[in-house]
C-alpha cells in the first residue's frame, strides 16, 4: 500500500516538473505564457458607454410644464446663463413647441447650445446646414423654420428612420447625435464606438458632452452614467 | 519509500507551483479591443490575428484579445481586402481600443496607376463616396463612384423631403469632384447603405 502511494507520488511530482518546466522554458524563449490569448468575442470586458438620455425619456415633455424654472436653471447656471438670457423668449419656443408635438424640449436645447452657444437663432440647430452650406429654405426660413423642423431628426432617431438606423443596435441619443454632426461621427468612431467624456478633438473638442451637459443640467433624473474601471487607449488605422 | 519522504515529493510539487504561480502573475495581461470603422471599404469576414505568421488564432472582429503587454504585431484582414499591419504597444493592465479601417484590394493595388483613386474613400458628415476600379479599353480606370448619402435632414414618410436632401448633396458631390478635376463622365451610382 505505502509504495503504492508513493509510486502515485512520484508520477505526480514527475509530471508536475514537466509542465512547470515547460512553462519556464515558454515563458523564456516566447516571452508569455501559453493560451493568454483569450478571445472573449463581440461582448468583450465590460466598459462604460458614457452618458446618455434614457430613451423613454425622448418623448418626455415634463420639463416644458414649468417653463420659468427651465429658464432660471439655466440663466443662473455660470456658463450658459449670460447667453440663455438674451434669448429666453425661443427658449420658451422651444418648450411650447416640444410639448406640442410631444418631443423632449431638453434635447433641442442640447443641440441649439451644441451648435450655436444659444446664438444665431436663424441657424441655431444647423438644420440643413450641410458641409458645403446651407440650403435656401434653411436661409429664408430662419428661427420659424429652425424651430418647426429640427424635431424631424429627433423623430427619425426614434423611429429608427432613415439614417438615423445606425449605429445597429444603439441607443436614441446615440443614432441622434451619431447622424446629425460629423463632428459626433469622428467622436465616437475615435473613442470606440462610445461616447467618452475624456475625448477632445483637436478641433470640435467633445461635442457630444457640449450637448448632453445642457440636457443634463435640464433633466438630471433622465440621464444616466456609464463608467467604466479599464484605462483605455485609442488607435484609429486606416 | 516511507512517510517523510511522501511529503518532502509533495512539497515540492506545492514548491513549483508556488514558483509557477507567481511567474504566471508576474508575466502581466492587456486587452485589445479590435473593432471595424463603420467607414472601411470592406466589412466582410474580417479577421486578426496577433503577433508571427505562425501559430496565429483568427480573431473575427469586432473581437478583445487578452495578451502579454508590450509591442505586438496585429494583421487584420477581410474579404478582398488588403492586409494591414499594425504594430500597438500594449500597456501592462490596460485596454486598448484599435479601430481598424480596410482597403478593398484592387484600391490598394492600382492607387498608383489609377487616375484619382487616391482621392478615395472620401467622407464628411453629409456624404462618403468610394470608387470602383474596372478594367476599360485605357487600362485599368474608375469606371463608377459609389455614394452614401447621410439623410440627416428628411423623413423617410416625406418623400419630398428625402428627394431635396438627395439632390442638395449630389450637387455638393459634384462640386466637390469638380474641385478635385475627376471627370465628371465617371457616373456616380448611390448606395442603400446607411452611414
Amino acid at each position: 500500500m505505502r509504495n503504492g502511494n508513493a509510486v502515485i507520488a512520484i508520477i505526480i511530482a514527475i509530471l508536475a516538473l514537466i509542465f512547470f518546466s515547460f512553462a519556464i522554458v515558454y515563458y523564456a524563449v516566447f516571452g508569455q505564457l501559453p493560451k493568454l490569448d483569450k478571445p472573449t468575442g463581440a461582448s468583450g470586458p465590460s466598459y462604460g458607454t458614457g452618458c446618455y438620455l434614457e430613451d423613454k425619456y425622448f418623448t418626455d415633455t415634463s420639463i416644458a410644464d414649468d417653463p420659468e424654472k427651465v429658464i432660471a436653471t439655466l440663466v443662473k447656471n455660470s456658463r450658459y446663463g449670460p447667453r440663455a438670457a438674451r434669448v429666453k423668449s425661443n427658449i420658451l419656443d422651444i418648450l411650447t413647441e416640444g410639448q406640442k408635438r410631444g418631443l423632449n424640449p431638453a434635447v433641442i436645447i442640447g443641440v441649439w447650445w451644441g451648435e450655436q452657444e444659444f446664438g444665431n437663432p436663424d441657424d441655431a440647430f444647423g438644420y440643413e446646414h450641410y458641409s458645403s452650406g446651407r440650403t435656401a429654405a434653411a436661409k429664408a426660413g430662419g428661427w420659424p423654420y429652425q424651430l418647426a423642423n429640427v424635431w424631424r431628426p429627433l423623430e427619425n432617431a426614434i423611429a429608427v428612420k432613415g439614417a438615423y438606423t445606425t449605429p445597429k443596435g444603439a441607443n436614441v441619443i446615440t443614432r441622434l447625435f451619431y447622424h446629425y454632426a460629423e463632428a459626433m461621427t469622428i467622436q465616437y468612431n475615435e473613442s470606440g464606438q462610445r461616447w467618452d467624456r475624456n475625448y477632445k478633438h483637436t478641433n470640435y473638442g467633445n461635442p457630444y458632452y457640449k450637448r448632453l451637459d445642457v440636457i443634463k443640467l435640464l433633466v438630471p433624473d433622465q440621464v444616466t452614467c456609464e463608467t467604466g474601471s479599464a484605462s483605455e487607449a485609442v488607435n484609429t488605422v486606416k | 519509500m516511507n512517510r517523510r519522504r511522501i511529503i518532502i515529493v509533495v512539497a515540492v510539487v506545492i514548491l513549483l507551483g508556488i514558483i509557477g504561480f507567481i511567474i504566471y502573475s508576474s508575466s502581466g495581461t492587456a486587452s485589445l479591443e479590435i473593432k471595424l470603422d463603420p467607414a472601411s471599404e470592406v466589412t466582410r469576414e474580417v479577421v486578426a490575428t496577433l503577433g508571427k505568421e505562425k501559430d496565429q488564432t483568427v480573431h473575427p472582429l469586432p473581437s478583445t484579445i487578452i495578451t502579454r503587454p508590450g509591442k505586438q504585431n496585429i494583421t487584420v484582414w477581410g474579404l478582398d481586402s488588403e492586409r494591414l499591419v499594425k504594430e500597438v504597444n500594449l500597456k501592462n493592465g490596460e485596454k486598448t481600443i484599435l479601430i481598424v479601417s480596410l482597403r478593398l484590394q484592387s484600391s490598394v493595388d492600382n492607387s498608383q496607376e489609377v487616375p484619382y483613386l487616391s482621392l478615395f474613400p472620401y467622407q464628411n458628415g453629409d456624404y462618403r463616396l468610394r470608387a470602383e476600379v474596372g478594367d476599360t479599353a485605357e487600362g485599368k480606370q474608375i469606371v463608377k463612384i459609389v455614394a452614401t448619402i447621410n439623410y440627416r435632414f428628411s423623413s423617410p414618410d416625406d418623400p419630398a423631403s428625402v428627394k431635396a436632401e438627395h439632390d442638395f448633396i449630389l450637387d455638393a458631390i459634384k462640386t466637390w469632384l469638380r474641385s478635385k478635376k475627376v471627370p465628371d463622365t465617371i457616373p456616380i451610382e448611390e448606395s442603400g447603405e446607411v452611414f
